[in-house]
Parts: C-alpha cells; structure tokens; sequence
C-alpha cells in the first residue's frame, strides 16, 4: 500500500507546538487516547506504517503496567516506577509529533517552509548549516577515531570515557581546526547558489495548504479544546 | 558584494559551530544516558559545560560580533523545537545566550570575567530540556490525587525530590562551567592561541 500524504511543513510545525501544550495541560485520559490514536494515524498517512503501529503497542503497554503492577502505591519504589511509567506516557505524544516531523520532509521543503513564516535569514542559514553539516561532522568524527586507533593513542571508544578530557582534546580540536577550510568552502557554495540574495526565493517546493492540512488542523485543535473542557 | 560575502562566511561558520556545539551536547547525553540509569537529564547542562569551553572560546574568537552566541543559542533551541524533542527548551536557549551576548560586549568587566560569566550563562541555555520534568511532576501529581492520597502525603513525596534537585542542578552548572572554562582556555593556548590570539585572557 504505497499511499502517502505530502503534509505542508507548517502543518508539521503546527502539530508539534499543540502536542507540546497537550503534554503541559493536564487532559483527561480519554483525550489522552484519542489524541495518541490521531497521531498514529498521522504517521501512518505520512509514510511510516510501521512506527505508527509500534508507538500504539508501546503506549497500550505503558497504559496495562500502569493498571496492573503499580496499582497501588506505597513503597517508594513503586513511587518511583510509576513515576517513570507516567512520564513516559507523557513523552511518547511528543516524540510521535518529532517522528511526524522529521521524516519524509525534504530540507528544502523546510526552508521554504520556513521563509513563508518570516523567520530572519540570520537563523535560516545556520540552521540549514547545522542540517547540512551535521552527517559529515559524524562521519569526521568516525575517521577521526580511527586515525587515533591506528597511530595507537587509543585501543578502544571506552579509553575516551575513562579519560574525558584527554578525549575532548584529541576528538574536538582535529574538528575544529577544520572548522576554517570547512567555513570557507561552504560560503562559497552558498554564494553560488544564490541564498544570499535579497530578494525573495523561490522554490520547487508548492507548499500550499490542502484541504487535509486544515482537516488535521481543526481536529486536533478541537481536541485541545475538548482536552481542557472535559 | 565582499561585504556581503564575509556575512554569508560569518553565518556558515555560526552553523558550524552549531553543529559542533549540538555534537558535544549528543557526546554528554549519551555518556550520561549509558552511565547514569535514571534521572540522568539533570546532569546533562552541568557535563555539557564541562566539555564545551573550547567551542565557545572559538566562537568568539571566530565570529567576534554582538548576535554571535544568540544565534547559537537559537538554532539550538530552533533545532530542538523541530525535532520536538524538548519544545520548550526555545526559551532558555534564547534568554541566557542573549544575556551571555550582552555580558560579552555591551559591559566594561575585566575580559576574564566576562568569559567565565558569560560561559556560566550560556550553559544555563541548555536547562530547557529539564522543563519536561516539572510537568511530568504535575501530571503524577494529578493521578495521586485521583487516587485518594492526601495532600500532605504527596508534598511529603516530592519536597525533597524538586527543591534538592533544583539546586544541585544550578550548583553543578555553575562549578563545572567554570571548570570547563578553565580547561578549554588551556586547550585554547595550546593549539589556538598563536593563529589567532584575539582573546587575551592571561593573567594581568
């Protein structure tokens, strides 16, 4: 079943921020429930048929080991376990909005995205940046750990635990003495392709709100509401 | 044209460091993740200040411009607010690294003290993801309730957990961030100092 739905990265924004109030108000359980069960449903809609099925799984558990083990509380480890189990409760809607957004959304599409939003081009940069260069920065890291491996300064990864600082230095300062060549390289790469210009881009991304952006919309804003009244 | 070219540079290197920065705060959650079973992101701002004196040294040395450290502290927290991991962590990020901009070049202090201030304050921008504590807190908090349990037995139940937590987190930020500031001054003399040398933090 190869459908998927194209979701406007504002409307991932979106879902996002109102998962977060969620999580700061206090719903009742139901709309608890219905709200994980319209997120899995989004995920699912989205292109992740699998995750949207594992979140339901793990946060039906959450709900059984909080009803069975720690039913009464008494003890102090049963403060602390179901402690643990609520919280985690809590989380999980958050996560599932951050697994909504982050996949299947191309970076472009988040700069355009982002550019309709009004944001300073002083943050849009560094931030597409950060995307950018954050896989080459680990993939740095990994050569970096093998080049110490092999002129023997380190045997294995936990050497660098049991001594932080000495790892600090010989991971962190190859890095950043690369940072420079690094800097200059990608400027040049982002002058020539034009993002420094002034004047409004364009993009192949449409980016239009459809009906099914403002359907999720509404419900789930709905569903805030129903949160807070009920 | 340059002119606009060297802001484009100063902006990529921004990003960098970001990146950098975001790759010492991933190193310190996992350790603590690994190490510490529960509880552990309590100690993640206090571990990450220790570690990342050296990125915010070269930041300075970098990119020396007001906005430099806000614009870190944003993208962080703007990369936060995407991956919707700690949403609420926006906030601090913003607040402490406006505040550590203003320490470093709007006030008349002795450069000494504005790096170890401004470093302290900075490492306070990452206490947003702690946020979510509190209100796992409430929500726990509600679901005693619901079962009948008195009020004094649950202040019984959390005095102690909020109050001592609350401060040793900020005590531990505060000493290792100094700590940390020590450590990447020495690593910033060692390698740095003698390309760059814009930051003269030696004794006097």
């Amino acid at each position: 079943m190869p459908t998927r739905v194209n979701f406007d990265p504002r409307t991932k924004l979106i879902i996002v921020l109102l998962t977060t109030l969620i999580f700061i108000l206090n719903i009742s359980f139901m709309i608890e429930i219905i709200f994980v069960i319209f997120l899995s449903c989004l995920l699912m809609l989205n292109g992740n048929h699998k995750l949207g099925v594992i979140y339901l799984v793990i946060f039906s558990l959450l709900i059984l080991c909080n009803l069975t083990i720690f039913s009464e509380i008494n003890d102090s480890w049963s403060i602390l376990g179901s402690f643990l189990l609520i919280g985690g409760r809590r989380i999980l809607p958050t996560l599932m909005a951050a697994t909504f957004a982050m996949t299947n959304t191309h970076i472009g599409e988040w700069v355009a995205s982002l550019q309709k939003l009004k944001l300073p081009f002083n943050l849009i940069l560094p931030l597409v940046i950060v995307f950018r260069y954050f896989p080459t920065l680990l993939n740095n890291t990994k050569a970096i750990f093998k080049a110490l491996k092999f002129r023997g300064l380190i045997t294995n990864k936990f050497e660098l635990i049991l001594h932080p600082i000495k790892g600090l230095e010989y991971i962190l300062v190859p890095i950043l003495v690369s940072t420079d060549t690094i800097a200059t390289e990608l400027s040049s790469v982002v002058f020539i392709r034009g993002m420094g210009n002034q004047m409004p881009h364009t993009s192949i991304y449409a980016n239009r709100f459809q009906w099914l952006d403002w359907l999720v919309i509404v419900v789930s804003v709905l569903l805030m509401i129903g949160g807070i009244v009920i | 044209m340059t002119q606009q070219q060297s802001k484009i540079k100063e902006l990529v290197s921004i990003g960098i460091y970001t990146a950098v920065y975001f790759l010492v705060v991933c190193f310190s959650t996992a350790l603590l993740k690994l190490t510490v079973p529960i509880f552990n992101s309590i100690m993640i701002p206090a571990l990450n200040a220790l570690l990342a004196g050296i990125v915010y040294l070269l930041v300075l040395d970098k990119v020396n411009r007001f906005g430099a450290l806000t614009t870190i502290g944003s993208v962080t927290g703007l990369f936060f607010l995407i991956t919707g991991h700690f949403p609420l962590a926006f906030v601090p990020g913003v607040v402490f690294s406006l505040l550590a901009d203003l320490i470093q070049y709007k006030t008349q202090l002795n450069q000494k003290v504005k790096l170890y201030l401004g470093y302290t304050l900075f490492s306070f921008g990452l206490t947003g993801p702690l946020l979510p504590l509190w209100f796992m807190k409430r929500a726990y908090i509600n679901e005693l309730a619901s079962r009948g349990k008195s009020q004094a037995y649950i202040d019984h139940v959390f005095s102690a957990i909020t109050s001592t937590s609350f401060i040793v987190c900020i005590i531990s930020i505060l000493i290792s961030s100094v700590i940390g500031m020590m450590i990447g001054l020495k690593i910033y003399r060692k390698y740095f100092a003698a390309q760059e040398g814009s930051i003269n933090a030696d004794e006097g």
